[in-house]
């Protein structure tokens, strides 16, 4: 078999001791910061952009991917205790997870969303292991055309989603722009630096990403955030669900888990859609529904295997054919980049060590989730107990020694906080973040692709029909965009309606 | 301290949309240096030019559809932001001629500024620990390269 083979290359890849020991970083870091309220993996992450330049591009994906699925698990901690997502993807595990907590079944809670998480994640990795292969040779027959096209669906996607499409629409549209920032790769030319010399390479992501998800969050957050109404005291007995429990939370997991395979692993869509989406199943096929929300078991496990299961899915886009499944695997692409590793389709061929040791290291990193919060659940617990007026500035001081380590100036932390303003802005005024970034990071990707499909066909836009991969993914972009305008059209209708059926009773 | 709290109570879709315009116009009008050239060769300004088109005529749809929909409030918390931005760019000035241990120890007394209960002493732990850590991390930990104190 094929498969056994590759895993044992994996395994030869994944069992060396710097390995271990960077998985085993990755994933206690990212269930820390998923367990602590107000900064999440994207922040994370950014932070640690600049410490993987120290070491191989390997270890560092290892490390940045334990921190993104580690924050899975952790998040929904804080969500069901306190009420306090700390990943937007758990913000779900609220809405049921707390209300078990107040009912004294906290402990209960927590197991199952270890155990929901654990089953997502096998899940999306055995989707990863045996679609991947197909989808990189499927990846190359793609030209320029294909790219382009599959850029745009993942962008479409990424609004389709959202709360508002035309919000969604217009931070993609704003992120591409902001990518312009800098020399333009096939002209020489430089755009945008306003005179500033710092700006020719280009804004820098990880000053982009620190200033939106970091200091834009915590600007937000100070004086909101109240960890002390924690009394909690966990005991193993306390956290062992009842045969009952079993009875409906498994079937909630496998099917939470295939809703999250399937949109980790779409282009631009990542693990809070998949949650929301397995939530509202749930809530759809239970028999009785009105359960839901006041601590429903299946709310919780659905919603967790969906997250997880799509954080592990959103791999094969990044890796097979080095476009982001999201915006957190953005950041990721954006670190293997630059260590000079493209992803790409010939990516499992030329580097099935990396490839598959990636895979191998991403088993062993569930494994060690498990045991992180189900023996060690306590001392999670305890650290939710750090207030916030300690945690935000010691999280600014790390933020402007990040960006500034990067390379050496002070005008990237000017830039952060010019950036952390912006986005503080967008966010009261209730954009969603999240696509900015994807938009900016895909930017000169779709730029590049669109300009040599463009000059490969004389300027004749007909390229993209043509080809038949290229205009059967722009069919799929077109009915996303027709779902868009049906669904907030309905939306703008039943609201106008009840505003006025209320207007005359 | 009092914190300076600015609730506006206006109609954000239609804010947003008009921020999204402003942006828009004015990427498009600097834009307008680069040579746009034609599709089958694209000059630097092709793209440019029409995605702040594109964001012009979001933010327009943005703004007249707001009509439909009730206002609401929201508070811009203008004390957090004006004390989290102060506290960075402090950071930023004092790192090359100060070093880090004192721009982390003035930006987290500044930066501290912002939460209503913690205490004068306190304040000066929380910055003393604080900086202590980031020396101890960033230049014995990882050996990156910046000065620790003045000199």
């Amino acid at each position: 078999m094929d498969v056994i083979a590759n895993l044992g290359i994996g395994l030869q890849a994944a069992l060396t001791p710097t390995m271990l020991w960077y998985c085993f970083v990755g994933v206690l870091l990212g269930t820390f910061i998923g367990v602590l309220p107000g900064i999440g993996p994207l922040a994370a992450i950014s932070l640690l952009l600049p410490i993987t330049y120290y070491i191989g591009p390997q270890e560092a994906i290892v490390m940045l991917a334990g921190v993104y699925y580690g924050a899975q698990y952790g998040g929904s901690t804080a969500a069901i205790l306190l009420r306090l997502p700390g990943t937007a993807s758990s913000a779900v595990a609220c809405i049921d997870g707390n209300p078990m907590a107040r009912n004294g079944r906290a402990g209960v809670a927590l197991f199952i969303t270890t155990i929901a998480s654990f089953a997502g994640a096998i899940t999306g990795l055995i989707i990863l292991i045996f679609f991947s292969p197909y989808i990189a040779k499927l990846g190359l027959k793609f030209g320029s055309a294909e790219y382009f096209a599959l850029m745009l669906l993942g962008l479409v996607a990424a609004c389709t989603f959202s709360d508002s499409p035309l919000k969604g629409g217009a931070m993609v549209v704003l992120g591409l722009l902001l990518s312009m920032i800098g020399t333009d790769v096939n002209t020489g030319v430089i755009r945008y630096t306003f005179g500033f010399f710092e700006l020719s390479s280009g804004l820098s992501l990880v000053a982009l990403a620190m200033g939106v998800f970091g200091v834009a969050d915590i600007i937000r957050n100070i004086n909101t955030i109240d960890t002390s109404g924690l009394s909690q005291r966990f005991t193993m007995r306390s956290m062992l669900p009842s045969r009952e429990d079993w009875r409906r939370s498994l079937p909630s997991m496998a099917r939470g888990s295939a809703i999250g395979s399937f949109f980790g692993t779409l282009p631009g869509t990542g693990a809070s859609i998949s949650s929301f989406m397995a939530y509202a199943t749930e809530k759809k096929i239970a028999r009785e529904p009105e359960r839901f929300g006041k601590g429903a078991i299946e709310g919780v496990a659905a919603p967790e295997a969906a997250n997880n299961a799509s954080a592990q899915t959103a791999f094969v886009p990044t890796l097979t054919l080095g476009i982001p499944g999201d915006v957190t695997m953005a950041l990721i692409l954006g670190a293997l980049i630059i260590h000079g590793i493209t992803p790409g389709p010939q990516l499992i061929t030329s580097q099935p060590e990396l490839f598959w040791g990636l895979i191998i290291s991403f088993i062993i990193g569930n494994i060690l989730l498990v045991l992180f919060n189900i023996p060690m659940i306590g001392l999670w617990i305890s650290l939710l107990k750090i207030p916030y007026r300690l945690l935000y500035p010691t999280i600014l001081i790390f933020i402007c020694v990040g960006v500034f380590s990067v390379s050496n100036s002070t005008f990237d932390i000017y830039t952060v906080v010019g950036i952390g303003v912006l986005g503080y802005l967008l966010n009261m005024l209730r954009f969603d973040p999240a696509p900015l970034l994807l938009g900016f990071i895909l930017g000169p990707l779709m730029e590049e692709h669109f300009r040599r499909a463009m000059l490969l066909s004389r300027g004749n836009l007909e390229t993209f029909i043509d080809r038949p991969i290229s205009l059967s993914i722009l069919v799929v972009t077109a009915f996303a965009v027709c779902f868009i305008i049906a669904s907030s059209v309905r939306r703008r209708l039943r609201t106008h309606n009840t505003a006025k059926d209320s207007h005359v009773s | 301290m009092a914190m300076r709290k600015l609730i506006l109570k206006i109609n954000h879709e239609l804010f947003g949309g008009l921020l999204l315009i402003g942006i828009g116009a004015y990427a498009y009008y600097h834009g307008q240096q680069y040579a746009f050239g034609s599709l089958a060769r694209m000059g630097p300004g092709f793209l440019p030019q029409v995605l702040s088109m594109a964001l012009c005529a979001m933010g327009g749809i943005l703004a007249v559809t707001s009509q439909l929909k009730p206002s609401s409030a929201i508070d811009l918390q203008l004390g957090q932001v004006l004390i989290v931005a102060a506290s960075m760019v402090l950071f930023a000035i004092l790192l090359r001629p100060a070093g880090l241990f004192t721009a982390a120890f003035v930006s987290v007394v500044v930066s501290s500024w912002a939460d209503r209960q913690i205490t004068w002493p306190g304040r000066i732990v929380l910055a003393l620990v604080v900086a202590g850590l980031a020396s101890l991390i960033f230049i014995v930990g990882l050996g990156m390269n910046m000065p620790l104190w003045w000199g």
